[in-house]
């Protein structure tokens, strides 16, 4: 498991005036572990707290067979177990292909 | 006189018969790419990694074809365009192709995608310090393969022309300057080889060997026509080592004019 779990908050409209427990314009509308990513340019929401190894598993990709960088840096094989994506990360999932 | 199978190379340690790398793209299909690789007689081929999705099967069938043919991969960053990109690109490939080989190209230009000097240099010192066997792509630029050479790249591929152009060696007297000046490392002409005859060109001018994919893939019959770079190739090698003639600005006639009938003492 990863991290800390986030508080998502959303910014009440200034015309809104809901019977609130809140005082600040801020309301709390949640707490979640969810983020959303960018797997090879394709949005997914997934879980903060799960490591790379599961959602790779999740997503049907053989970590034995594909390489993965995520912000453009490289991520060893040896590192999923441990590592979580964060919010808005951007993940390549590169296999073997022909080249010249 | 050596003959072709005495006549090794070495590249990074590793010793080779073929003086041909080839690539594995733009066949028309799996099974052409396996007879035309083995027909080219080619030990080092080139691979790549790309996004896939998982219903791609990641790459499988493609990558277990390869394996089956039991070569030494060479693993590119083609389509980079950045020193970050190809950094990345490498590592994610020694990973999954198993390989510190690394065909290194960093694109300068779009149009022509000829290689950024200043790019491919800076990637390639990154790259050696991070343990990799650097084959940098690049152009036929004399200072530029000496400052790769420096930053200790122990090979260097200087194109012919653009790549998938298919125009030969598009300056002979570049690519033989940095023959002359850098004697030591092995050199390979990588794209812009078209016809066997730009193959034979390359190796007459004293290259180690050549790199190309297209010439062949995009041949009319491939396999036929990796079997003409494989002659093509040892033509060339053979003809490099026995010397060629000096050229003259003159004829001089090679029949003997001594004993020369119908001519009289006037």
């Amino acid at each position: 498991m990863c991290g800390d779990v986030r508080c998502y908050v959303r910014r009440q409209a200034p015309d809104i005036r809901l019977k609130s427990r809140f005082p600040s314009p801020i309301q709390i509308v949640g707490i979640s572990n969810m983020i959303t990513v960018s797997v090879n340019n394709e949005r997914k929401e997934c879980s903060h707290e799960q490591p790379l190894s599961l959602l790779l598993s999740q997503w049907n990709f053989d970590a034995e067979k594909v390489a993965i960088a995520v912000n453009e840096d490289f991520v060893p094989r040896s590192q999923y177990e441990h590592y979580c994506l964060e919010d808005g990360d951007k993940v390549d999932v590169l296999a073997p292909v022909q080249g010249g | 006189m050596t003959t072709s199978e005495s006549d090794k190379w070495t590249l990074y340690g590793q010793t080779f018969q073929s003086r041909l790398l080839i690539g594995s793209a733009l066949y028309p299909s799996p099974a052409i790419m396996r007879e035309a690789i083995t027909a080219s007689g080619a030990e080092i081929v080139t691979v790549s990694l790309r996004r896939q999705s998982p219903e791609q099967g990641g790459g499988e069938g493609f990558w277990r074809q390869l394996k089956e043919m039991n070569k030494t991969l060479l693993p590119n960053t083609a389509g980079c365009h950045s020193v970050k990109e190809a950094v990345t690109l490498a590592q994610m490939s020694r990973e999954l192709f198993e390989t510190d080989w690394l065909k290194l190209e960093v694109v300068g230009d779009d149009y022509n995608l000829q290689p950024d000097p200043f790019g491919t240099v800076e990637a390639a010192e990154k790259l050696v310090k991070l343990g990799f066997k650097v084959f940098p792509y690049c152009t036929d630029d004399l200072v530029l393969c000496q400052r790769l050479r420096d930053v200790g790249c122990q090979v260097l591929m200087p194109w012919g022309s653009p790549i998938g152009t298919g125009r030969g060696l598009m300056n002979p007297y570049n690519l033989q300057t940095i023959r002359e000046r850098i004697p030591e490392l092995p050199l390979i002409v990588d794209a812009g080889i078209g016809k066997p005859s730009h193959a034979v060109q390359a190796l007459e001018l004293g290259y180690d060997g050549i790199l190309l994919n297209t010439a062949i893939a995009q041949a009319g019959n491939p396999v036929v026509m990796a079997g003409a770079f494989r002659n093509a190739v040892n033509a060339g090698r053979q003809a490099a080592l026995a010397g060629a003639m000096p050229e003259r600005q003159t004829a001089s006639p090679s029949t003997p004019t001594l004993g020369m009938p119908f001519w009289h003492q006037q």
